[in-house]
């Protein structure tokens, strides 16, 4: 910016004349590019939620505002359709599942990772990650094979839908833990062992406190990932009775979809809207309460760690 | 001393168990079921229910369902070959365009967006917690023909009457798999983009680039290794892909070796067959997936 | 085969309906049905032990009678077979049925009236639960998996050989099923692919023809020389669908050869099928395989479709204007004297079940005068195998309007008719590969 003469600027112009004036420039160009881009990623959504309150039974057609979808249709709202809401349940209590096993697995084997220590961590490492990049084709064609051609009593349902499930996100709380771990350094449990604290303890007391928020956050990661899941699932189905609302919108959209599909995608879109907002939320709270400082009593340095506490 | 070193020190014992359930799970759900591909597609069919009888010793295996396949895939009019070509040419493509709309984006969460970062970073991951399934079903009803994207053109007169997007044409079917895939190209380019410190940049201009060749020069040599794991990001997901086919493309001049997977899969004699086409797959994808496993830990060794 | 149905807004007729218009019908006609049986006789009526004629099954553990190729015998017309029964498999006779039982019940989707399913519970003072399978392999699948269901509604004839080979099926005990033996066509007393039936009674017949929207297309399948030209000579584009399994669709150009028997083991035919499918699907631009004519053709995606029976008789229910009716039609080609399918499924009894006398009560239950008519008037609009309900007395009661009248299956239609039978595992892998070529556009 020193150099005189080399970037000879034309007086800038504001606001909106400067847009009108040159909207090639590449910032505002790139503005543009972004905004339609977020236009092209999200205004379908948009139409899909938008036309679970249609009135009629179309989900081309507009025909005015209605709850009938959600509550009023006989036959055929989610409140008086019995297969809709098993799908919302079957769809729930997947992912609760999920998040159930994956964070004690994942947490432990990240710490475990971390550690370093024995023959194999780095085998077990690329285990993990490989599992992380496989397609999930091959994962739910090798799970459908074995639970009927070996593990004849798992067999298809909702064991097999949850054991696929975690293989395919028992990876995150992983990368997420680890990357905590490591920004975390060894500083704090170097200090409580100083001070006299058993292994054990510093685990309870000073490791799991400080990786408190990113568990938090993976746990809602993996919900709200595993919340969606069609490929899996789908294969790993038994019949209507471990239908997902993934799995119902994928049936309805090949053959005749009413907003009712739409209403299931858009309880699901909002539950994990609002997970992914309280993993936030809460995960910035937990940061601040949790921060080693605070955890050692010291609040100057707490206060100093939450600007750089927000992982 | 260094920190890793410090560290291990003060290691407690106990720590390498705490690894053994979730790989005792990945043993048992994720490695083992790979040789039950592998004894499926060597095996038999029981000539009573007609379902696949795997072979578990193998020497006792037999590579003629393999070889029927492999020749299937290889020669022209093979079962598989189309399929085949379509995934190739369309994942091609489709990571190509994820890449043309990826990287401008990427580029411009990291640099351009100034106070609204925050913003554009929800919106532009957004699609990561949204369910694709209800995605397409939007798409799906946007392209019907009676739907807005033809009501649109009918209007503006470009068309006459409604284009029948939705019966197997090759482009929305590519534009599909981008449109679903995208988010996975901006982030690892985001993620190194964000990191070139603006004194690289600006350490240019003085020396007098302009700004594109400043991008020419610095900026795109840098992201050279996020834009490959980028493309293998993209890429992996796309070739297991077939509902995207189903739900926006579903005619056989569109069909995917996902197709072909679970159609083969859905009559127990041809379980064999989805079996080998599962097991080719794997074996072409393990090159690009290993690349993008070593560049990831090179990445994360060097970030230390 | 797969009669996989989506639910409807339209009740068919309310119960209280149908019964007051069966009244009126005086649907109960059994001598007229008797005549018929004893006329449509022939071929179809084994009574007694199979003969090996045309077979080489001899010691086979599983039975006698019916062709090679698999290590079961296979059933066909020319060679009926007779299963083996263990004693100890039977249920005894005279027995009360279990009480404080649930029966398990497979069955396809909406192929089984709940209000008969209500009937029964409370006049057996039982629970019946049902599960639902869409295709005939995963229901195999279920049985095979545990789970002790009972009986299964619907399971098609050329599933029945591989099963009573698996160890599935429950022999049937006839001291139990009085309807059947009262009401039920003759034909079916003693069927070629069960010699005495010892393991299925019938459930729906139906038969295989072609569909179309006469206000959209101009042809007369009935009066042509080959009625099958309707899909070879100027199919409609983009709007000519067929059904979606290998069976119904190879056949097909096979009928239109002249063949009546398409359990066809040459390589040579089923390839030159398949050739004939394949230009059919480039004069019409790509062609359409699906089971839903039912909503298909009246909604007009469709203008041509290979049918069964029971789904055309069904679709006046999915019109959004019912009279529209007019503008469906259907031929069977069989009722012209040309090659043509008809078929049965059966129904049957599952080893693995807890309520032998239960299932043995269920499946007579359907057989008597109302809650035969009740099952096909409410629920299945399939036509079932009694002589309580003859083709006249359909059209007369309004239940199937006249100009869809060859929908009908009568005992007739099974002499002239060509069944679709179970065929040898390397036959079968060759009907499969041919038909995943056409699906798979190669």
């Amino acid at each position: 910016m020193s150099a005189p003469g080399v970037l000879a600027r034309t007086p800038e112009r504001r606001g909106a004349r400067a847009w009108l004036a040159n909207p090639w420039a590449e910032t505002r160009f790139l503005w543009i590019v972004g905004i339609a881009y977020v236009a092209w990623t999200l205004l379908p959504v948009g139409e899909a939620v938008l036309f679970s309150f249609n009135k009629g039974r179309s989900i081309t057609r507009w025909e005015g505002f209605s709850l009938r979808w959600y509550v009023s249709d006989p036959t055929g709202s989610v409140l008086h359709d019995p297969a809709l809401q098993h799908a919302v349940v079957q769809s729930l209590k997947l992912a609760s599942l999920t998040v159930a096993v994956t964070l004690p697995l994942g947490v432990a084997f990240a710490l475990a990772l971390h550690a370093r220590r024995g023959p194999g961590s780095s085998s077990q490492n690329f285990l993990m990650m490989f599992s992380f990049v496989v397609p999930e084709l091959i994962l739910a064609v090798s799970l459908f094979l074995l639970v009927l051609d070996a593990f004849r009593f798992i067999g298809l349902g909702t064991q097999a839908q949850l054991i696929g499930l975690v293989v395919l996100a028992l990876a995150y709380p992983v990368v997420i833990v680890r990357a905590r771990l490591l920004s975390l350094g060894a500083t704090y449990e170097e200090a409580a062992a100083d001070l006299g604290a058993s292994p054990m303890r510093t685990l309870g007391r000073v490791t799991l406190p400080l990786l408190g928020p990113s568990i938090f956050a993976s746990g809602a990661i993996v919900f709200a990932f595993v919340l969606d899941d069609f490929v899996i699932v789908n294969q790993l189905s038994k019949d209507a009775s471990t239908q997902t609302v993934a799995m119902a919108i994928y049936g309805a959209a090949r053959t005749a979809p009413t907003p009712a599909t739409n209403a299931i995608g858009t309880l699901m879109l909002v539950t994990s809207t609002v997970v992914i907002t309280l993993a936030v939320v809460v995960q910035r709270r937990l940061a601040r309460r949790t921060s080693a400082p605070a955890i050692l009593g010291e609040p100057e340095l707490a206060q100093a760690a939450d600007s750089s506490a927000g992982s | 001393m260094s920190k890793e070193a410090g560290a291990a020190a003060t290691r407690p014992w106990y720590w390498p168990g705490l690894a053994a359930p979730a790989t005792v799970f990945l043993l048992l759900f994720f490695v083992f079921p790979f040789y039950v591909v592998l004894a499926v597609t060597f095996g038999s069919i029981d000539p009573i229910l007609r379902q696949p009888v795997p072979a578990w010793n193998p020497a006792t295996w037999n590579p003629a369902i393999l070889s029927f396949t492999l020749s299937n895939i290889v020669h022209t009019d093979g079962l598989y070959e189309a399929a085949f070509v379509h995934t190739f040419v369309f994942v091609a493509l489709a990571t190509l365009l994820c890449l043309l709309i990826g990287y401008p984006m990427a580029y411009f969460l990291a640099r351009r967006a100034g106070r609204y970062k925050a913003v554009f970073l929800a919106l532009f991951f957004a699609p990561f917690w949204i369910s694709y399934m209800l995605r397409l079903l939007a798409w799906r009803s946007l392209l019907a023909d009676d739907g807005y994207v033809n009501r649109l053109l009918l209007g503006l007169h470009v068309i006459g009457s409604p284009y029948p997007f939705l019966q197997g044409k090759p482009l929305t079917l590519v534009l599909g798999l981008a449109y679903g895939y995208v988010p996975y190209m901006i982030l690892p380019l985001y993620a190194t983009l964000d990191r070139i410190p603006a004194s690289l940049m600006e350490a240019g201009r003085d020396l007098g680039l302009s700004p594109a060749r400043t991008f020419l020069h610095v900026t795109l040599p840098q992201s050279y290794q996020a834009i490959l794991a980028g493309f293998v990001i993209c890429m992996l997901p796309m070739f297991g892909d077939y509902f995207t086919q189903q739900l926006l493309a579903d005619r056989a001049n569109t069909r995917m070796v996902g197709n072909a997977i679970v159609d083969a899969l859905t009559q127990p004699i041809f379980v064999q067959r989805g079996a080998a086409l599962i097991l080719v797959m794997l074996v072409l994808l393990i090159p690009p997936i290993l690349y993008y496993l070593r560049s990831t830990r090179r990445a994360t060794e060097l970030a230390r | 085969m797969a009669h996989a149905r989506r639910p409807t807004d339209h009740p068919r007729y309310a119960r209280r309906e149908f019964l007051k218009r069966a009244a009126a019908a005086g649907i109960a006609l059994p001598s007229l049905g008797a005549i018929l049986a004893a006329c449509g006789g022939g071929a179809q009526t084994q009574v007694g032990g199979g003969s090996s004629a045309g077979g080489s099954a001899g010691a086979n553990p599983f039975g006698t009678g019916g062709i090679g190729g698999a290590p079961y015998p296979l059933a066909r017309q020319t060679a009926p077979v007779t299963w083996n029964v263990n004693p100890a498999d039977v249920t005894q006779s005279g027995q009360q049925p279990e009480s404080g039982a649930t029966l398990k019940v497979l069955r396809w989707p909406y192929y089984l009236d709940d209000g008969v399913v209500k009937d029964f519970e409370k006049h057996y003072n039982t629970t019946v639960q049902i599960t639902e399978f869409s295709d005939m392999d995963k229901g195999l699948a279920k049985i095979n998996a545990g789970g002790d269901f009972d009986i299964m509604f619907g399971m098609n004839v050329w599933a029945v050989g591989r099963s009573i080979a698996a160890g599935l099926l429950r022999p049937f005990n006839h001291d139990y099923l009085t309807n059947f033996q009262s009401n039920v066509w003759d034909l079916f007393q003693s069927p070629f692919y069960d010699v005495g039936a010892n393991y299925t009674v019938p459930y729906s017949v139906w038969n295989t023809g072609i569909f179309w929207r006469n206000d959209k297309l101009n042809i007369d399948p009935s009066s042509m020389d080959n009625p099958y030209d309707v899909f070879f000579v100027d199919p409609p584009k983009g709007k000519t669908h067929l059904l979606a399994n290998a069976q119904d669709v190879l056949a097909m150009p096979m009928f239109h050869d002249g063949l009546t028997d398409v359990n066809v083991t040459d390589p040579a035919v089923i390839t030159k099928a398949k050739d004939d499918i394949t230009a059919i699907a480039q004069k019409v631009g790509g062609l359409s395989y699906d089971h839903v004519d039912y909503t298909d053709v009246p909604d007009g995606t469709a203008w041509l479709h290979q049918s069964w029976s029971g789904n055309a008789s069904d679709a006046v229910v999915f019109l959004s204007n019912k009279s529209d009716a007019d503008n469906l039609s259907y031929y069977w080609p069989g009722s012209g004297g040309h090659p043509a399918n008809v078929d049965n499924d059966t129904t049957v009894l599952l080893k693995s079940g807890k309520n032998p006398v239960l299932a043995h009560l269920m499946a007579d239950w359907v057989f008597s005068q109302q809650q035969s008519l009740a099952n096909f008037t409410n629920t299945t609009g399939y036509q079932m195998p009694v002589n309580s309900m003859t083709p006249e007395s359909m059209v007369s009661s309004g239940l199937v309007p006249e100009h869809l009248s060859t929908v009908i299956v009568s005992t007739d239609d099974f002499a002239k008719g060509s069944r679709e039978l179970e065929l040898a595992p390397d036959v079968d892998a060759l009907w499969q590969s041919a038909y995943a070529e056409l699906t798979a556009g190669v």
